[in-house]
């Protein structure tokens, strides 16, 4: 205890030489201890995969047996957590009251009074252990009978003990009295460098004015970027081994496009919340992904907003429309949410048609589209290759309507035949209009105060919404911070102004903050684009 | 109304209290239109009730304690009635939150719990799922406060009775047989 005492001491000196020396260097050395002092040994970290999971980190067998008639079910079915909360302080239910599993609560010296009278003396670790595997309290009395049983192995049983005697205090990696980490990835390829540092300089910008206002709760936001590698495998790896080196809290702005779903399983796995992840193609169908949220619609979204709208165009909804898709894994989800959606909408089904490897089949492919007689492409490709069609299509003096969900298409969209001038398409899920006085004015001071890069501004808003997102759902979410209660917190976002995107809403069962998308058409002569619908719902 | 309300409140009280069971001497199903956990559109009384015999538990997705324990005795009960299921008699789960529990939520809950066919997760509009739990005694107003009930019965006799949730499987293959066997 002498030998403890005088190494605190040691180190409050030595914190106060380096604090005049180097200012800065004082408030680092107590992240430091803190930071120690929270993290959970790795028993008491197996413990608590058991607590909430009811899973072993082992592998080995964990049973739960029900009431009287000891219906067995894994134990990842009814792990500790599912009724005494992540914090053990019970969450009662039907008529249910599940006991409070603090330590402090477990071992009041003078026992427990139960509210049915029940009484018994403080736990220690083996009656502990008998109330796991024998429902039994020091006592001797039965516990309530919609307390399973539980089959584990004494490792087990010793590591969730362990893990029980630190409930309601232990705080989540990246968290500590004064600072909260916050994570984001940019992607490593050259050519998408200016991404990179517009995520960079709008998050760092962002975080330093909510820190220079106090924080959140008194805590500094401190920000760790990585970034991403050439493969969905290798990008994994990195970012999870940056997430549990770095102990990140929760992630915003993460460049997640071409390993989306990589990445997303790592979150859900990981347990980390991501806001606002920069991607075309957002995870967000059912088994829902509960700790990435999104904050626009991506292709897929998008793509239903526009069959809605070319459903209603049609003259006759019988007459049928076309698919056309380069070979593309991605296409796939975007393919399945337009057929869906046709079927909804009462335009379908859809022929589907791959789009020919070479170029010099194109015109036999528009001819044979034109026989199919119908007049409505949905058109998931590039740019390029929707010009290649509607020239083909042009020779043979047909020209179906074009319908391009996402950014499948830029400004080369312009050299498009004039035969297909009012008959383009394009839908984006956030316009002009979303920007409120109020946004593009904190968005500007922004921009002014930190001196933001003058490129991809589309980027620094979405990066910008991300943040503002992830501040409000830290506000909401209180003092008592866990990622749990940041989740709960974003899911009771309800039509949240960024001021620069679509109001944004998420739910227990949505995790797409603006589900829906604006239709544009093209001006062949200005060549520019132009409003061709207001903002389409698609929830 | 209020003499039906007490019917039921004493039934309630003292299915929980002992669990016992106790019948009930008229229900009316109504014919709600609900979806299955497979987003099918279904009418209640018509597809899941008519001429069947049935036990119905009230449960909701986002309740952690007391509903895992009521739908893994809904698995066990699955597993003790083995081909009787479907044929002679039919599980439902009807959902006491409908307007979070959608047809994709109740699926990802339904294969957790390894339900097989025979077993009907119900959802629906929220007023039309709310007179239906009126209709069957399971309404409340706060969907932490439902009560572990299951109400068992044979819609060619009429007969219907409620339990208390937690009743062990191997009584409640009794309850449902019994029912079943009542002419």
């Amino acid at each position: 205890m002498v030998h403890a005492t005088r190494i605190q001491a040691y180190i409050i000196c030595l914190a106060i030489i380096a604090g005049l020396i180097l200012p800065g260097s004082f408030g680092d050395l107590v992240f430091a201890g803190e930071a120690a002092q929270d993290l959970l040994t790795a028993q008491e970290e197996s413990g608590k995969q058991i607590y909430v999971h009811g899973t072993s980190p082992g592998g080995r067998k964990i049973l739960a047996y029900l009431g009287e008639s000891s219906v067995e079910v894994p134990g990842g079915t009814m792990p500790c957590a599912n009724c005494h909360g992540l914090d053990g302080r019970g969450k009662p239910e039907g008529g249910v009251v599940p006991s409070n599993l603090t330590w402090e609560a477990l071992t009041k010296p003078y026992g427990v009074t139960r509210p049915g009278g029940r009484t018994h003396p403080p736990y220690t670790d083996r009656a502990l252990e008998v109330a796991i595997t024998r429902g039994l309290d020091p006592a001797g009395n039965k516990l309530l009978n919609v307390m399973p049983h539980y089959q584990l192995s004494q490792e087990d049983l010793g590591n969730l003990v362990a893990y029980l005697k630190r409930l309601g205090r232990d705080r989540d990696p990246g968290l500590t009295e004064n600072s909260i980490t916050i994570g984001t990835t940019i992607p490593a390829r050259v050519d998408l460098a200016g991404i990179g540092q517009a995520i960079k300089a709008v998050t760092t910008a962002f975080f330093e004015d909510v820190n220079s206002r106090g924080g959140i709760y008194n805590r500094k936001i401190e920000l760790k970027i990585n970034a991403t590698s050439d493969t969905p495998m290798t990008t994994s790896a990195i970012v999870k081994r940056f997430i549990q080196d770095e102990q990140v809290f929760a992630m915003t702005s993460a460049f997640t496009a071409g390993a989306d779903k990589e990445l997303a399983a790592l979150m859900d796995n990981l347990e980390v919340p991501s806001v606002g992840p920069l991607t075309f193609y957002p995870q967000a169908g059912f088994p829902l992904n509960r700790h990435v949220f999104y904050i626009l619609s991506g292709v897929d979204g998008q793509a239903r907003v526009l069959v809605n709208f070319a459903c209603q165009r049609m003259p006759d909804k019988r007459a049928g429309v076309l698919i056309v898709y380069s070979d593309d894994e991605m296409a796939k989800g975007v393919l399945a949410a337009i057929t869906d959606q046709c079927q909804k909408s009462g335009c379908g089904p859809p022929e589907n048609y791959g789009y020919p490897q070479a170029d010099s089949d194109v015109p036999g492919f528009a001819a044979k589209l034109k026989e199919t007689s119908k007049h409505v492409i949905f058109f998931l490709g590039t740019g390029r290759e929707a010009i290649a069609l509607m020239q083909a299509a042009n020779e043979l003096r047909w020209s179906p309507t074009f319908y391009l969900p996402g950014a499948g298409a830029g400004n080369e969209i312009f050299d498009a035949p004039t035969s297909f001038g009012q008959k383009i398409f394009f839908s984006v899920p956030s316009s002009p209009e979303d920007q409120t006085a109020d946004g593009i004015e904190g968005f500007r001071a922004l921009a002014a105060k930190h001196k933001l890069p003058a490129h991809h501004l589309a980027v620094q808003r979405s990066v910008y919404a991300a943040a503002r997102i992830l501040i409000e759902g830290l506000k909401r979410a209180g003092k008592d911070l866990s990622r749990e209660k940041l989740i709960q917190a974003l899911e009771g976002l309800y039509e949240y102004p960024t001021g620069v995107t679509p109001a944004i809403t998420y739910g227990i069962n949505r995790r797409i903050g603006a589900m829906g998308a604006y239709v544009v058409a093209i001006d062949p002569q200005r060549k520019r684009f132009l409003p061709a619908s207001g903002w389409i719902d698609s929830h | 109304m209020p003499i039906k309300l007490l019917v039921i409140l004493v039934a309630l009280m003292s299915a929980s209290a002992t669990g016992n069971t106790d019948s009930i001497s008229s229900l009316r199903i109504p014919d709600t239109a609900v979806y299955d956990q497979n987003g099918k559109r279904l009418s209640f009384y018509t597809d899941l009730i008519k001429g069947k015999t049935v036990a119905i538990n009230f449960i909701f997705t986002t309740c952690t304690t007391i509903c895992p324990t009521l739908t893994a005795m809904f698995r066990k009960l699955q597993q003790d009635l083995g081909e009787r299921i479907g044929l002679e008699v039919g599980l439902i789960s009807v959902s006491v939150d409908p307007a979070t529990d959608t047809p994709e939520r109740l699926h990802d809950f339904a294969a957790k719990f390894k339900a097989g066919p025979g077993w009907t997760f119900v959802t629906g509009n929220k007023a039309e799922i709310d007179s239906l739990l009126q209709a069957l005694g399971a309404a409340v107003g706060d969907k932490n406060d439902h009560t572990p009930m299951i109400l068992v019965g044979n819609d060619v006799t009429g007969y219907w009775t409620r339990t208390y949730g937690l009743t062990p499987p191997a009584t409640l293959v009794k309850v449902i047989t019994r029912a079943a066997n009542r002419e």
